[in-house]
């Protein structure tokens, strides 16, 4: 996986005493520069991180995309309450 | 007493390198040459710091952008961003307070750490600040040299030993093997005119000072002959400070005016824009101040300062632009200048002061101070710019003038909301 660190819209799920889940996102694919959206199929681990001092969550997820299951990262910037495509 | 000294490789730099990176860049910084400072944009201001790669092509810290340059014409340079550092050096405390309870933030990027008898819970010194070492290259993403001594001092120069991403000691049976060899200006409070003192007696390395006889340093260096000659022995008895217990010592802001100046008159407006914002800074620390000090830069680039003591303590901008005003007159000699400074000094907290009987401008103090506040509250609500002195309508002069830090972090010069 490589870091892409693009920004992304995302359907947020937030449940009592949880961390919130990504449900769906959409992004810009720059390959045919058309907007995607992709439903999040699973949430396999999330970590707390704080890489130069910015806390955030780190999901690895996975979802069904033309036809093969792709892993990828969604990170959470918690001081910025924004969600970027992390690693792909 | 165990002391560790944490001190971050390259800060500003490697904090930068670890931000990018994690924001999708695919060169890192701290393996090509590059460097922090000013804008790359308009090519102004200086190195605050540089890459290892950058060193070698003879980029210095403190040198103008347009100096490195021209000696490594491929040098990538990043502005600073100061809110950026303040939360990798948070995030770098953070996890060393988690070691032990007397923490002493010494800068932005190097903290004490005091492990004496901590041993039963965390283990020997070394296994500690490989630990500490580890977890900041894991969890932050940048590397930190740890230093072990048994004072402050020698846990200092333990940590410059090597770098980067290094643990080093030197307790007292190793002060003759690890610190006498090096060259005398890498001791600690040894700076460019004291080696030249002690090259001149033939003192070339720290052994050479620590076996020279004190009193005759004392009689060449008076006291600060007598403390380098402790540090040269590995001696120090300095104790741990608190961060409350660190008082600010100045507060002061130039700027770099984009043509020469020859007006007088001209010369004060800038002068009463950088008085705004010392004021300002100064109301925000809850300090006020008993010395104003002005410089000035002519266009030949000689520098010279001017300060005054006062008897009294004041923080009105009005007050300070007064006394500045008074000593530009006195020190000024009709040259065209290119940059000017206004800083204070002298502090006290603002609620503790001692009056003066001879003080005749209390009362009018008391109407500045109560404008002041209602001025800053203004521009703390609606923006710097919100509201300003007349002087500065329609004129190319901003009402605010000096400091590009314009973050949250009052301690690192920050002016932000």
């Amino acid at each position: 996986m490589k870091i892409v660190s693009k920004p992304i819209d995302v359907i947020v799920i937030f449940k009592i005493k949880e961390k919130p889940i990504p449900y769906k996102f959409k992004y810009v694919d720059c390959g045919c520069s058309e907007t995607r959206e992709i439903k999040v199929d699973k949430v396999i681990t999330t970590a707390k991180s704080r890489i130069a001092g910015v806390e955030t969550i780190v999901y690895r997820c996975q979802s069904f995309i033309g036809g093969q299951i792709i892993t990828y990262e969604l990170k959470y910037i918690i001081d910025e309450y924004r969600w970027v495509l992390y690693k792909l | 007493m165990t002391v560790l000294h944490i001190d971050a490789n390259s800060a500003y730099l490697s904090w930068t390198a670890a931000w990018l990176i994690e924001n999708g860049e695919s060169i890192d910084l701290r393996s090509v040459p590059s460097a922090i400072g000013g804008n790359p944009k308009n090519r102004h201001g200086i190195i605050l710091a540089k890459s290892i790669p950058a060193k070698k092509y003879g980029v210095k810290t403190g040198q103008s952008i347009m100096e490195a340059l021209s000696q490594c014409p491929k040098l990538l340079i990043y502005p600073p961003d100061y809110d950026l550092y303040m939360g990798c050096s948070e995030a770098m405390l953070s996890i060393i307070s988690e070691y032990s309870s007397v923490v002493e933030r010494y800068s932005v990027d190097e903290c004490f750490l005091d492990c004496t008898g901590s041993e039963r819970i965390y283990g020997n010194p070394l296994d500690v600040a490989d630990e500490i070492r580890n977890r900041i290259r894991e969890e932050l993403g940048f590397t930190v040299n740890v230093g072990i001594g048994p004072n402050k001092l020698l846990a200092k120069m333990a940590g410059e030993l090597e770098k980067p991403d290094k643990t080093h000691s030197i307790f007292y049976d190793e002060v003759k093997e690890k610190l006498w060899p090096l060259p005398v200006s890498e001791l600690f409070m040894v700076g460019r005119a004291t080696t030249r003192k002690l090259n001149r007696i033939n003192i070339k390395t720290i052994g050479d000072l620590a076996n020279m006889d004190k009193a005759y340093l004392k009689a060449i260096l008076k006291s600060h002959g007598a403390l380098i000659w402790n540090y040269a022995n590995g001696i120090d008895d300095s104790r741990f400070l608190r961060g409350d217990e660190v008082m600010q010592k100045g507060i002061g802001n130039s700027m770099t005016i984009k043509y020469d100046v020859y007006d007088k008159k001209e010369a004060y407006v800038y002068m009463l824009s950088l008085c705004e914002r010392v004021g300002l800074r100064l109301r925000k620390h809850g300090f006020k101040a008993s010395l104003v000090r002005v410089r000035v830069r002519s266009s030949d680039l000689n520098g010279y300062t001017h300060q005054l003591k006062l008897n009294f303590y004041t923080n009105t901008t009005s007050e300070i632009y007064m006394y500045a005003c008074n000593l530009f007159d006195e020190c000024w000699r009709g040259e065209h200048i290119r940059q000017l400074g206004v800083s204070v000094g002298g502090f006290t907290r603002e609620n503790i002061y001692q009056m003066s009987f001879f003080d005749m401008s209390l009362g009018e103090r008391r109407q500045n101070e109560k404008m002041d506040s209602a001025v800053d509250a203004i521009r703390n609500r609606f923006g710097e710019t919100s509201i300003y002195r007349g002087t500065f309508a329609n004129g190319i002069i901003k009402p605010l003038e000096g400091g590009t830090n314009n973050g949250n972090f009052i301690s690192m010069g920050g002016h932000g909301k």
